[in-house]
């Protein structure tokens, strides 16, 4: 073996959308070690729950990220509903987890682009965001945003969807799914895909269980931990959900656990749509969380495991707001797939966990 | 089968312990995160198995309180670990990968301890409002004795 050496990689460079630097200790072409380091965008949101109340603050939670933004306000909201024992009308639980799924569709999308793009699959790349942008018009058309909704409050969503809107996403995504399989047949078949992911950055699912991992990086190791089974809202109505898990734990199972949870949440919004039953969106939330009173949530976001955690203190304004967002709890299975692993390949592994430092760091 | 939250006491000698038998029992470290009371800082460690979320509380820690690293055991700590120092100077030793106070890149150190005008106003209003509610209760339960 030859002499180690450090390379930096990051916080600027081409295939990270976000700033993250990891110092590579390198022997000939072999990484011995990755050491990860984040902090360069840190924003201090949790501390605004000192100054914007608990109606407020959801639309600070959904600007944590740009991704995953439905998702933290989804979140926020469902833990400020548990702290307060507030109950909300079934409408809102379907709404929620209808927009949360469409979430889910253009986050996979978007990141299955940014992977074509890393292994240098340009037109792979495209399709992915024009299917995207679809969904993010279902998005504008229900919504009237295609990043930020602000449509989730506390004690429901602030809009109903018609039933002409209903039947529109219903046979849109139809109409997406058709695509969407011969955009999968590249990822899943093509040899160029394959030589760039299979059997690249390898973790156990016993190294996935010891460090905790979540999301779609955690189920490609034959991890199962989808906070989706535990049935929270109208996730406990669906027929039979049972999580995409694969046993390889490479790049390539975690591509195809995302590409198969496309179809999965397609499947569950045609679920939802047939069943969504009449009634109100919100109910009134009066008063303010308790002093002392304290609760905590996670939610299944499209990158993992979300946790949230909040303290009332008798006022409008909480006393601590916490969430923690997946990639925090991937960053230590990121360093363990690096471990061992050409350094060509550094772009793919740190692509396929799907990394959000904004979300990391708040 | 439905998300069970539940929030217990911890003490630093017994966390690495709790820590190892969490994990030999399949359980896994969800996070870790501070709240700034008024005498001190309370560290929450967030354990999950199955549907059961077990939250673990010590309480009021000192600058000059050192608490065991539990990244040993769960390396995922490492992130909260160092995230606890650099924002909440939290003094914990042995973390595994440790960044001596360099994770975050903040122009303030501690900013999470600082009590900001609002904060501290909220403070001093759900006092206000704890002892007017206080008050009331007593009068009532006085003008219920004459009463009787």
């Amino acid at each position: 073996m030859g002499k180690a050496t450090v390379i930096p990689f990051g916080p600027q460079h081409p295939v990270l959308p976000e700033p993250l630097h990891l110092d590579l200790v390198v022997e000939d072409e072999t990484v011995i070690e990755a050491i990860p380091q984040i902090g360069f965008i840190h924003r201090g949101l949790e501390k605004l729950v000192e100054t914007r109340d608990f109606n407020q603050f959801v639309y600070v939670a959904e600007r944590i990220c740009g991704i995953c933004a439905f998702g933290h306000s989804m979140g926020y909201a469902e833990t400020i509903e548990r702290l307060m024992e507030v109950e909300i009308p079934r409408r809102s639980e379907y709404l929620r987890v209808i927009w949360h799924e469409m979430s889910r569709i253009h986050s996979h999308l978007l990141w299955m682009g940014l992977a074509a793009d890393a292994f240098g699959f340009e037109s792979l790349f495209m399709h992915c965001w024009r299917l995207r942008e679809r969904v993010l018009d279902l998005f504008e058309a229900t919504t009237g945003g295609r990043v930020i909704f602000s449509v989730v409050k506390v004690g429901g969503v602030t809009r109903d969807m018609t039933a002409d809107q209903l039947e529109r996403i219903k046979t849109t995504l139809e109409g997406i799914k058709g695509e969407y399989a011969q955009i999968c047949k590249a990822f899943l078949n093509d040899t160029s895909v394959k030589n760039r992911t299979v059997g690249i950055g390898t973790i156990s699912e016993a190294d996935a269980r010891a460090q905790c991992m979540v999301g779609p990086f955690a189920r490609a190791s034959n991890f199962d931990n989808d906070i989706r089974a535990l049935g929270n809202g109208a996730y406990g109505d669906l027929e039979d959900f049972s999580p995409i898990l694969d046993t390889q734990g490479d790049c390539y199972a975690r591509v195809k656990v995302r590409a198969l949870e496309v179809v999965q949440a397609i499947d569950i919004i045609n679920e939802l749509i047939a069943k969504i039953p009449a009634g109100d969106v919100a109910v009134e939330v009066k008063g303010a969380p308790a002093e002392g009173a304290q609760t905590s949530n996670v939610l299944e976001q499209p990158r993992g495991e979300c946790y949230y955690y909040a303290l009332g203190n008798g006022t409008k304004n909480l006393e601590r707001m916490r969430m923690r967002t997946p990639t925090s709890q991937n960053i230590a299975g990121m360093t363990t797939a690096l471990a061992g692993c050409d350094l060509a390949d550094v772009n793919m592994i740190v692509l396929t966990i799907d990394p959000c430092i904004s979300c990391t760091e708040r | 089968m439905s998300l069970q939250v539940k929030f217990l006491p911890m003490t630093t000698d017994k966390l690495v312990q709790c820590a190892e038998e969490r994990k030999a029992d399949g359980w896994r470290l969800v996070q870790i995160l501070c709240v700034k009371t008024d005498t001190g800082i309370n560290v929450i460690y967030s354990f999950m198995k199955d549907d059961c979320l077990e939250n673990y509380t010590i309480e009021n820690v000192q600058k000059d309180t050192k608490i065991p690293s539990v990244s040993g055991v769960f390396l995922n700590a490492f992130v909260f670990e160092n995230e606890s120092h650099d924002l909440f100077g939290v003094n914990i030793e042995g973390i595994a990968i440790d960044f001596g106070g360099k994770f975050y890149a903040v122009s303030q150190s501690e900013p999470m301890t600082v009590i900001s005008p609002a904060q501290k106003e909220a403070r001093e209003k759900a006092a206000r409002i704890a002892a007017a509610k206080a008050a009331k209760a007593a009068k009532t339960e006085d003008t219920r004795k004459e009463g009787e």
